[in-house]
């Protein structure tokens, strides 16, 4: 297993450096970072500017003073705000961070249990239905979504229970000046991890479904109903346990995506999360940040990557990893 | 006339960088002081105390007001204008837009012209930092040191035609010019304020700033900006003027307008001051509760910018038939009739400069065919099969650029090329990302045919960074000009040199007119749209609630009160 995980880290190595001079060379190419400063009147603001950022340089070698920096924990300055990157990434991690746990959570619960439901009450009018529903989720955009759960949930709720105020919030993760991990942090999240859930519920309560199904109509599954095991022992203890050896892989890697941040979801719920982050700095050409989204974004996607595989062998044991 | 970023999110307009003047609002107690610009409502009695969130929709990149990275409106609007001293406010007069001095002077400057121009600011005895240390002449002094010595300054126009400032009397700042500036009263309040010397002298300015800054000289200190969250600002208990009324007020960042509208929808933001694109029309035709303010009344001026080098609007013949295929009136009230605004701006000066300018330069282009056809086959052009003009074998076809994903400028661009096709000129669109546009094709001149807006900073006209042949951006001044349309009119040159420098308004207020019916008879561009500036509030808020062109809609929130 360690031999394993350490080739595996060993291999990934190479492919995030590649990937990373990649980005870092397509930005360079696409973007110019001066050009914002073209209406300063400042004549020599844009060459200091371009010595400053060693625009002068061949891209491999800007790529390879940005590298050495990286490697010694110096994510560099934002050229649009000269920000440290390390604490724009920091912050807007912990807010992606915060949305991803939430969302996974919530996702596991339902999308497991709508899989096992459906699966259990196979072709019944519920299965159908869930069916329907998960195809409309997976189908749905985010961008709709959420803000049809904005009008739904805040405005037609607050007119139904004739509320004062919204019964949920929508701006932030917290009301102004406000922080903790309390009811009104509760209230912000209920939207958001909503919108990030929909579609990700739709797309695992499939695969539990599916995924079920195999489990119960193995042999030993039969084997234990004949032997008269409980119903609800065989579905949840031989079922549902062995049912989610696949979901929990294929949860790993789409969490290891979810890193990348939620863009429409950080968006439309005014979250500064990685999203944002990335957007903003793409738009700019902010290397030294989209470089740093970058490294982050990819070692949690190998992460991730790794622990689905190292999960596998863990739950399966009839898995070796070598 | 400076361009201003207005938005920078993906449906925002990119109008370039520059900071907007900004002043205290008045003490009702202080005779010499503004009253705070525009408003909808006289001062009433605002009950003191709660706390107002807005919904901001941009988050500034920096606060360091003078450097090229604070050229963001919304940081103005937010953290400038509230905390930082001024000289002069921008005040609607009878309908005109005009330049008081602001609290902080003791009255208005004396202006000496003869042998040459200085200026004296009488700075009030009351004046102070929140510190309790008070504002002098040695921060006037501080303030243009850095601005013409310093590193990555946006910009030094008029600061660098100072010759020098005597900060021998504290309380009096003697500013001495090289040479004439007419547009003196922008200084020190226009853009940047005036910043603590006994704070920053010695220190490294944009460092102590760019992020944040706990000095004010305002009504307002920054208390917390909460990097992609929000900014909260709380009472100057030493402001010599009127102290706020609210216990804060905070500006959350919501970059997104529908999510925006929702937010003041549902009461999580209690005001709003959305970009003029057509989704925000429509939401506010459909009706949202509250009170609303929209006026074309603007520093704000969209047009079809021509580039007068390049074929085939190197041709006056072409450019006025081209104005001539045009109906504009259409164009804005598909834009803009939901807020009742129909009617085209006649000049490439925007609304609140009417006092410098030919208001009916423009007006007689209207859509007439006819007069398309004489002028294009006076000029020796010819339609071909397809219906197009044609010239030497050369069609009459015009790239169309303006910057991508915003949609309202999209719209007007089919609007405008289905209206151009009808008289002969075959346009196509070619768009691009905002940084390209501003920052390369204008200047080096790569375009035919542009739409974009020039926000007014000042109560400066200062067209002749636009239309001075001089400003015509060359290999020899870097591409540096800003006149980015090629307008090379011997005659207008002078005209515009005299609005610049004279010091006699009169004398300003005819050479400016005379040169916008030059200008108009050259068709050097097409003005279109005034661009409306949007204010949405709730009931909750009381007081004198309104738009300034210039400082925007949040510098006099010190009089602001809420309901609840």
């Amino acid at each position: 297993m360690l031999v394993y995980l350490f080739r595996r880290i060993l291999i990934s190595i190479p492919v995030v450096l590649l990937a990373s001079f990649l980005l870092f060379a397509f930005v360079r190419e696409t973007f110019d970072p001066t050009a914002r400063l073209r209406n300063v009147r400042d004549p020599e603001v844009i060459a200091r500017e371009t010595e400053r950022l060693g625009l002068n340089d061949p891209i491999p070698v800007q790529y390879g003073k940005w590298l050495g920096e990286f490697a010694q924990g110096d994510w560099g300055e934002s050229a649009r705000t000269r920000e440290d990157v390390t604490d724009m990434t920091r912050r807007a991690f912990w807010n992606t961070l915060q949305l991803i746990f939430w969302g996974i959570v919530v996702s596991a619960l339902i999308a497991v249990s709508i899989g096992v439901y459906s699966a259990v009450r196979q072709y019944s009018i519920p299965d159908y239905a869930f069916t329907g529903l998960s195809y409309l989720a997976i189908a749905m955009p985010p961008f709709w979504f959420g803000l049809i759960a904005i009008n739904v949930f805040a405005f037609k709720t607050q007119g139904w229970f004739g509320l004062s105020e919204p019964p949920v919030s929508f701006v932030g993760l917290h009301s102004s000046r406000q922080s903790g991990y309390d009811l009104d942090y509760l209230k912000h999240l209920i939207l958001p991890v909503m919108t990030l859930s929909v579609q990700i519920v739709g797309s695992w309560s499939r695969f539990q479904r599916s995924a079920m199904l195999d489990v119960m109509s193995a042999d030993y599954i039969r084997t234990a109903r004949a032997k008269g095991v409980p119903r609800r022992t065989v579905i949840f203890k031989h079922g549902v346990r062995n049912a989610l050896i696949p979901l929990v892989t294929v949860m790993a890697v789409d969490i290891g995506l979810l890193f990348g941040g939620l863009i429409i979801t950080e968006s439309i719920f005014s979250v500064p999360g990685m999203g944002r982050m990335f957007i903003q700095a793409l738009l700019q050409g902010d290397v030294a940040v989209l470089e740093a989204w970058l490294i982050v974004v990819a070692v949690f996607v190998v992460a991730f990557n790794l622990l689905a595989d190292v999960l596998y062998g863990l739950l399966d044991p009839r898995i070796r990893l070598t | 006339m400076r361009l201003k970023r207005r938005g920078t999110k993906l449906l925002a307009l990119f109008l370039g960088l520059s900071l907007v003047a900004a002043a205290c609002g008045s003490d009702d107690k202080n005779a010499g002081g503004t009253d705070g610009g525009d408003t909808t409502e006289p001062a009433a009695d605002v009950p003191e105390g709660g706390d107002l969130v807005i919904g901001a929709e941009q988050e500034p990149d920096c606060v360091d007001w003078i450097s090229s990275c604070a050229g963001s409106s919304w940081g103005s609007w937010m953290m400038g204008h509230t905390t930082m001293p001024r000289a002069f406010d921008a005040v609607n007069e009878d309908g005109t837009w005009v330049y008081e001095p602001t609290i902080l002077l003791d009255g208005e400057p004396e202006l000496v012209t003869d042998p040459q121009q200085v200026v004296t600011y009488a700075i009030s005895e009351e004046a102070v930092w929140n510190d309790g240390e008070p504002i002098t002449s040695s921060d006037f002094k501080y303030t243009w040191e850095q601005i013409t010595t310093g590193e990555d300054i946006y910009d030094t126009t008029n600061y660098a035609d100072i010759a020098s400032i005597d900060d021998s009397d504290p309380k009096l700042a003697v500013v001495t010019f090289e040479k004439p500036v007419a547009g003196w009263k922008g200084l020190f309040g226009a853009d940047y304020g005036v910043f603590p010397s006994h704070l920053l002298e010695g220190e490294d300015r944009n460092a102590a700033m760019a992020n944040g800054y706990e000095f004010s000289g305002g009504p307002w200190v920054i208390d917390a900006w909460n990097k992609g969250v929000e900014v909260v600002l709380l009472p100057n208990e030493n402001y010599w003027g009127d102290v706020p009324k609210l216990d804060s007020v905070t500006f959350r960042f919501v970059t997104d307008t529908a999510a925006e509208f929702q937010a003041y929808k549902g009461g999580e933001v209690e005001a709003i001051y959305p970009q003029p694109q057509i989704d925000v029309v429509e939401a506010v035709n459909a009706g949202i509760d509250g009170n609303s303010n929209f006026t074309a009344d603007t520093g704000n001026i969209e047009a079809l910018w021509l580039n007068n080098a390049k074929f085939p609007f190197d041709s006056v013949a072409v450019r006025q038939a081209f104005a001539y295929s045009l109906d504009r009136d259409g164009v804005v009230e598909a834009l803009f009739g939901g807020l009742d605004i129909k009617k085209a701006s006649q000049s490439l000066n925007p609304p609140i400069m009417s006092k410098y300018t030919d208001v009916d330069a423009f007006s007689g282009y209207t859509l007439d065919l006819d007069k398309v056809d004489v002028l294009m086959t006076g000029d020796g052009w010819t339609k071909n099969g397809d219906g197009f003009w044609e010239k030497d074998g050369q069609q009459a076809d015009i790239a169309f650029i303006t910057t991508a994903g915003n949609a309202r400028r999209e719209l007007t661009q089919q609007v405008v090329q289905e209206q151009a096709a009808e008289a002969g000129f075959n346009i196509t669109i070619a768009n691009q990302e905002a940084g390209t546009f501003f920052g390369e094709t204008l200047p080096n001149g790569d375009y035919q045919l542009g739409l974009y807006a020039q926000v007014l900073t000042t109560l400066d006209p200062s067209l002749c960074n636009l239309f001075c042949s001089v400003n015509i951006p060359t290999e020899a001044n870097g591409f540096a000009g800003q006149n980015w349309q090629r307008v090379n009119i011997p005659e207008v040159d002078p005209l515009l040199e005299t609005v610049n420098s004279s010091l006699d308004e009169d004398e300003r207020s005819a050479a400016g007119k005379a040169a916008d019916a030059i200008l108009a008879e050259n068709v050097v561009s097409i003005p279109l749209d005034p661009l409306p500036n949007i204010l949405l509030w709730s009931d909750n808020i009381l007081g004198p609630v309104g738009d300034n062109p210039i400082l925007g809609p949040f510098h006099n929130m010190h009089l602001w009160g809420l309901a609840r």
